[in-house]
């Protein structure tokens, strides 16, 4: 019966899944809709792989193209209007814009007819910069910024997954302790001016922040909620309310307009070897990989660490064998809400920082820790990578605003045949 | 500056009230009754109510514009249910066997899912990508799938009727009675279903699982027949919507309809055949009476700017919506009309 179910489930699946891809595969465009459009080159050389983005004058987001090896893009609009173009980037390497010239042009389509964007774009020494890379090259480059969102999605994933294994509970409001940090870093960088050199004060600051508010939330309301006995359940939707309560405040005392960090701008980027990315993805692969390294450490070797998991493997036993559970849940909290907060800090500096961050990353952080297993901060960085990975290289081949799907369909697909996830040891069937 | 001078109180009850009898609160109605179906008696977890609404009224808007099935809005709507059928299927199937708090998070996944794909460029030329249905063209021309239902067979005459702020032209009226009269077939039928044998299985899987597995209840098979019950009606839900807004798109099915959806039947009473409605009604009344409020209060100057602009009002609902979900769960998980042992829900 089970064993029939499981095929009859994957079945509809791989149905539905291929449904999707037909369109995909059949790459219908009509020629007639109305769209902006345009083509990235300096002098005579297009420039591929760079992503242009379409707001309209809400600043919604009405789509985004990564240019092909043509360096041509087009995005459908939805109407006639006004419409901000933004070069997101990365140039590369030698190439900027030119001086005078913004990287967001701003049209106002009047009529229906396809509108053409250009950017003032220039190279240096007016010598041919760029030769088209090879199709490798362009998927290694991929592939490495893929690592970087992994390695991103594993940071904000961490505390979730200990909240998760300490206290039994799944927090929806995990996101906006993400968005909180981002939000708060750049609030400090513009406020007291601690930017470039000193920007990495500014980071330990956020992540301070971070630590506070998870010190708060459960000493204000999990903490107290948890004495009296709620269920995990009910908690759940006390956590959906709070994510709500935290997302529209950031809305409402940050604003709605997207911005970006004042030590990085749009940047050139630097070789290394065939990888070529900007300045600032080298610092954020460095800072993230030693954060994980570190937290890896803290786990297995320290006392606070050991006891982390004895409580998340077993409270009862914990307790009895003279660990202070409720002290260990309260540091799980700081240093799980820290780590969001780095998350959500670095996040910002790759793209940018907006009210609706958390919102944005909740269901990677979800597909993370489900793939990993709830409830094992190792999981949560294997999954983390594993879902960054995949969902950012799968750009290569497919739209960018279908790589949330990739990453949605791992976890639907490991919750059907592997339900505990990957590093996982707890029963999940209910 | 006394504050009670410069509030209209009339217009603050009168737009409360207009909301909470208006097609609004009768599809969160609607959809609360399907997840009360679900929640409430069966005890699932599901999170992705959004996505059955957004089946079945893409379903339909879809089946009618592409002409598939001869263009009839009633072929249409049941080629939205149909639709909204198999995604309740596909929530059900791999993620039944999950605990409550994975059934949860995939039943939520699952919702972006379907979301993202409708919204992708890919899809234009059939879900209108971002766009949504009808089309540019069709709604600049004012042409849309809702014309057959509100002109062409709308039995009330053109006018206005009622008075006071409880005036509302022919259109809305009718999608109002047929709302408001789906609400109450549905809760009929739940009130039905609940008292058969069929729904005392149900309510026994909501108690104890492997009880009524041991009494040899096929649990897997009725949490799938409750999913697709509750899955039909909440469809519905999402096709009158669609109706009364006279287009659908991608930025009406975004996980907080969900849980709007959600703090509705927790502020009625999940497990009551009451709640639903009394949720919605008194969920739209204390949303937009507070709204108005604070909207008149800001505009008088009672209220700073710098604390509250005008124009972030509408962001204060969703805040409303967060604390009033938290702090119900926290004091009153039964709601208003809710029994309070019907109430607790807990995952071993």
């Amino acid at each position: 019966m089970g064993k029939r179910l499981k095929l009859v489930s994957s079945f509809i699946f791989l149905v539905l899944g291929l449904l999707l891809c037909l369109p995909v595969v059949a790459n219908a465009q009509s020629d007639n809709e109305l769209t902006i459009r345009g083509t990235v080159r300096v002098g005579r050389d297009v420039i591929p792989d760079v992503k242009i983005l379409v707001t309209d004058a809400q600043n919604t987001e009405i789509g985004t193209f990564t240019t092909a090896e043509d360096g041509k893009w087009e995005i459908p609009i939805p109407g006639l209007g006004e419409y901000t173009v933004t070069l997101v980037g990365p140039l590369p390497e030698g190439v900027s814009v030119k001086e005078g010239a913004t990287s967001q042009v701003v049209v106002n389509v009047e009529e229906y007819r396809s509108k053409a964007v250009g950017f003032q774009l220039t190279g240096e020494d007016k010598k041919p910069i760029l030769e088209i890379r090879p199709t490798w090259e362009r998927l290694l480059n991929r592939m490495v910024s893929g690592l970087k969102v992994g390695l991103l999605v594993a940071l904000a994933s961490i505390g979730l997954s200990l909240i998760f294994g300490v206290t039994g509970l799944v927090n929806f409001a995990h996101s906006e302790m993400v968005a909180f940090g981002a939000v708060i870093a750049l609030v400090l960088e513009s406020t007291t001016g601690l930017t470039g050199a000193l920007f990495p004060i500014v980071i330990l600051l956020a992540v301070i922040a971070g630590g506070g508010l998870g010190y708060g939330l459960e000493k204000g309301i999990f903490g107290p909620l948890r004495r009296r006995k709620m269920t995990n359940i009910s908690l759940m939707v006390v956590s959906i309310g709070l994510a709500f309560l935290m997302r529209y405040m950031i809305l409402i005392y940050h604003g709605a307009e997207p911005e970006t960090f004042e030590s990085f701008r749009i940047q050139g980027g630097v070789s290394l070897g065939p990888i070529e990315l900007p300045a600032k993805d080298y610092f954020i692969i460095a800072i993230s990989f030693t954060t994980l390294l570190l937290v890896g450490i803290l786990l297995q070797r320290t006392k606070l660490g050991t006891s982390m998991r004895a409580v998340s493997d077993n409270p009862a036993l914990a307790e009895s064998s003279g660990i202070d559970v409720n002290r260990t849940i309260m540091w799980v909290w700081i240093f799980g809400s820290a780590l969001a907060s780095l998350g959500g800090t670095m996040i910002g500096l790759t793209q940018v920082v907006e009210w609706q961050m958390g919102e944005k990353i909740l269901l990677l952080i979800f597909a993370a820790v489900t793939l990993g297993g709830l409830g094992t901060a190792f999981g949560a960085m294997v999954g983390g990578l594993a879902i960054g990975f995949a969902s950012e290289t799968s750009t290569f081949w497919l739209d960018n605003d279908l790589k949330f799907l990739i990453a949605l369909a791992v976890m639907i697909v490991i919750l059907l045949v592997r339900p505990r996830g990957i590093l996982g040891v707890r029963e999940r069937l209910g | 500056m006394n504050l009670f001078a410069e509030i209209d109180v009339g217009k603050l009850f009168g737009l409360a009230l207009r909301t909470s009898i208006g097609v609004q609160a009768a599809t969160f109605s609607l959809a609360a009754v399907g997840l009360n179906l679900h929640y409430g008696y069966t005890g699932l977890l599901n999170f992705g109510v959004v996505a059955i609404m957004a089946a079945g009224a893409y379903g339909m808007a879809i089946f009618f514009t592409q002409g598939w099935l001869g263009g009839s809005i009633l072929l249409a709507i049941a080629g939205g249910l149909a639709f909204a059928v198999i995604i309740a299927l596909s929530i059900g199937l791999p993620s039944l066997r999950l605990r409550a708090d994975y059934l949860a998070l995939t039943t939520i996944a699952i919702a972006e899912v379907l979301r993202i794909s409708f919204r992708s460029q890919r899809l234009l030329d059939i879900t209108g990508g971002p766009f949504g249905l009808p089309s540019i063209e069709d709604r600049n021309a004012n042409v849309s799938f809702a014309d057959v239902i509100t002109v062409d067979w709308n039995p009330i005459g053109k006018g206005n009727y009622g008075a006071w702020f409880l005036e509302f032209d022919e259109k809305t009226l009718w999608v109002m009675i047929i709302g408001w009269s789906l609400v109450s077939l549905a809760s009929l039928l739940i009130w039905g279903l609940m008292r058969s044998p069929w729904g005392r299985v149900i309510k026994a899987i909501r108690e104890d699982e492997d009880a009524a597995r041991a009494l040899g209840k096929n649990v897997f098979s009725y949490k799938l027949q409750s999913l697709i019950i509750g899955g039909v009606i909440a469809s519905l839900a999402g096709i009158v919507r669609a109706f009364d807004m006279g287009f659908v798109e991608t930025q009406q099915f975004r996980p907080q309809t969900t849980f709007f959806i959600w703090t509705v039947l927790i502020l009625g009473g999940a497990a009551s055949i009451w709640g639903p409605i009394i949720g919605s009604m008194t969920f739209w009344f204390v949303i937009i009476f507070s709204e108005e409020l604070l909207r008149q209060m800001v505009d008088s100057g009672w209220i700073p700017e710098a604390i509250l602009k005008s124009n972030d009002i509408a962001s204060v609902r969703m805040i409303l919506m967060g604390i009033m979900l938290a702090t119900l769960m926290i004091w009153r998980p039964q709601g208003l009309v809710g029994k309070k042992e019907e109430a607790q829900i807990d995952v071993r």
